[in-house]
């Protein structure tokens, strides 16, 4: 690996203080993320994914990282003839130029200049949650890209191999993917014209596409070329599980008050008295003392109260289902709990901020 | 090796350049390293890659 770091300018940064958000647009949730560029900021490609908590290193690997680099390279070697094919990795203005910009952001702690402690900088993911909260200080509707963003393709049933560069390792039988022409080793070489260097660089097109739009794939088929189509319905993106981004703890707080909810199995239904087709989100915990921005209206909660209705809808079978589904409501709406209390309902009554 | 240990062994294997940045490296816990590193600033990342004519890689970390 070092013989082909060498071939490049490296450069480090360890904090989002000045960051160029008009430029430096990536998945800011992860842990780290990189971009392949041109001295004159024309991006090549970006590389970093990531899809839950826990297997970090599920959607990454040195073997992936080492050919996203060497495709950068050949990126760069016919550049600037190829310029015009890499103008869609660079996205449209930012509506804060810099995160020190973000009105949610203004006046914190650590918005500040990087001091070398954890807690002396601005945080990349901090950008993301400052954004939807900002969004909704405006009175403004928070959007499905900013709740699920990045969405990986194994939502549409494509499913990569880390160790390759956007690489099909397996295509979900009755899929988008399927059924826009996707086969099991398929690799993708163009997305929306766009040249393919890793998984993020997929992630990135669909983070852009429109829903109910097609993405145009060009394909490397066995050494042969082909074509295939992903389509992206309305909504698809709610499929994705966002919990295990930061953004999420904020949510839980600011929205209900409450730590993390469990989604009852058949059985702990059966015991809460909740129907099997209903949902069931168990109550853990509230947040400690610490937590300053919490929904007052959560101290209405106990530990072990099980969240059956919301707004007279019974479908949010996940958290990241309840979560979205509120924060997508207008800031300073009310929204009707019922949750079962030793098996006798309760109505609790929130106002959303 | 998993890519968290390898690429950390990168990143933290940070050389400098620029002179204002010692205090940050060393509160960072960041070692001399193979491979120089610039660190916590693009706009000097720009100026030595068209110098250089390479491309860069930028980390966000």
């Amino acid at each position: 690996m070092a013989g082909l770091m060498e071939k490049f300018v490296t450069v480090r940064v360890v904090q989002g203080w000045g960051m160029d958000l008009n430029l430096f647009q990536f998945d800011q949730e992860l842990t780290w993320a990189i971009f392949f560029m041109n001295a004159d900021k024309t991006i090549y490609g970006r590389y970093g994914s990531r899809s839950e908590h826990k297997e970090t290193t599920k959607d990454i690997s040195i073997d992936g990282f080492k050919k996203a680099m060497e495709g950068a390279l050949e990126i760069h070697a016919g550049y600037p003839g190829n310029k015009k094919d890499l103008a869609g990795k660079t996205g449209p203005a930012a509506t804060w130029r810099t995160p020190e910009l973000i009105p949610e952001l203004r006046g914190k702690p650590n918005i500040k200049p990087a001091d070398g402690t954890r807690g002396g900088c601005v945080h990349c993911h901090q950008a993301h949650d400052g954004e939807v909260w900002s969004v909704r200080g405006a009175k403004q509707p928070v959007t499905d890209k900013q709740v699920w963003p990045y969405p990986m393709p194994s939502l549409l049933g494509l499913s990569l191999d880390p160790k390759e560069r956007a690489t099909a390792a397996s295509v979900a039988s009755g899929s988008a993917a399927e059924k826009g022409g996707f086969k099991a080793g398929d690799r993708i070489v163009k997305l929306e014209g766009q040249p393919i260097l890793s998984i993020a660089d997929v992630q990135w097109v669909l983070h852009n596409a429109k829903d109910g739009s097609s993405v145009k794939a060009e394909l490397d088929r066995g050494g042969q070329k082909a074509t295939a189509t992903l389509s992206v319905a309305a909504g698809w993106r709610q499929k994705d599980d966002f919990t295990w981004r930061v953004i999420s703890w904020g949510m839980r707080h600011r929205l209900l008050g409450l730590e993390p909810l469990q989604t009852l199995s058949d059985d702990e239904k059966k015991d809460a008295g909740v129907p099997n087709a209903g949902m069931a989100l168990r109550v853990k915990g509230l947040p400690p003392d610490w937590v300053k921005d919490k929904n007052p209206g959560g101290s209405k909660f106990k530990p072990g109260d099980v969240i059956v209705d919301v707004d007279g809808k019974k479908g949010f079978v996940t958290e990241g289902d309840l979560l979205g589904y509120l924060v997508k409501k207008p800031a300073g709406s009310a929204a009707d709990l019922t949750v079962l209390r030793d098996k006798k309902a309760q109505k609790i009554q929130l106002t959303l901020p | 090796m998993k890519i968290g240990l390898a690429l950390g062994s990168f990143l933290a294997a940070t050389a400098l350049v620029g002179q204002d940045k010692e205090a940050l490296k060393t509160a960072l816990k960041d070692a001399e390293v193979s491979g120089p590193w610039i660190y916590d600033d693009v706009n000097a990342g720009y100026a030595e890659a068209k110098k250089s004519a390479k491309p860069m890689l930028v980390v966000f970390r």
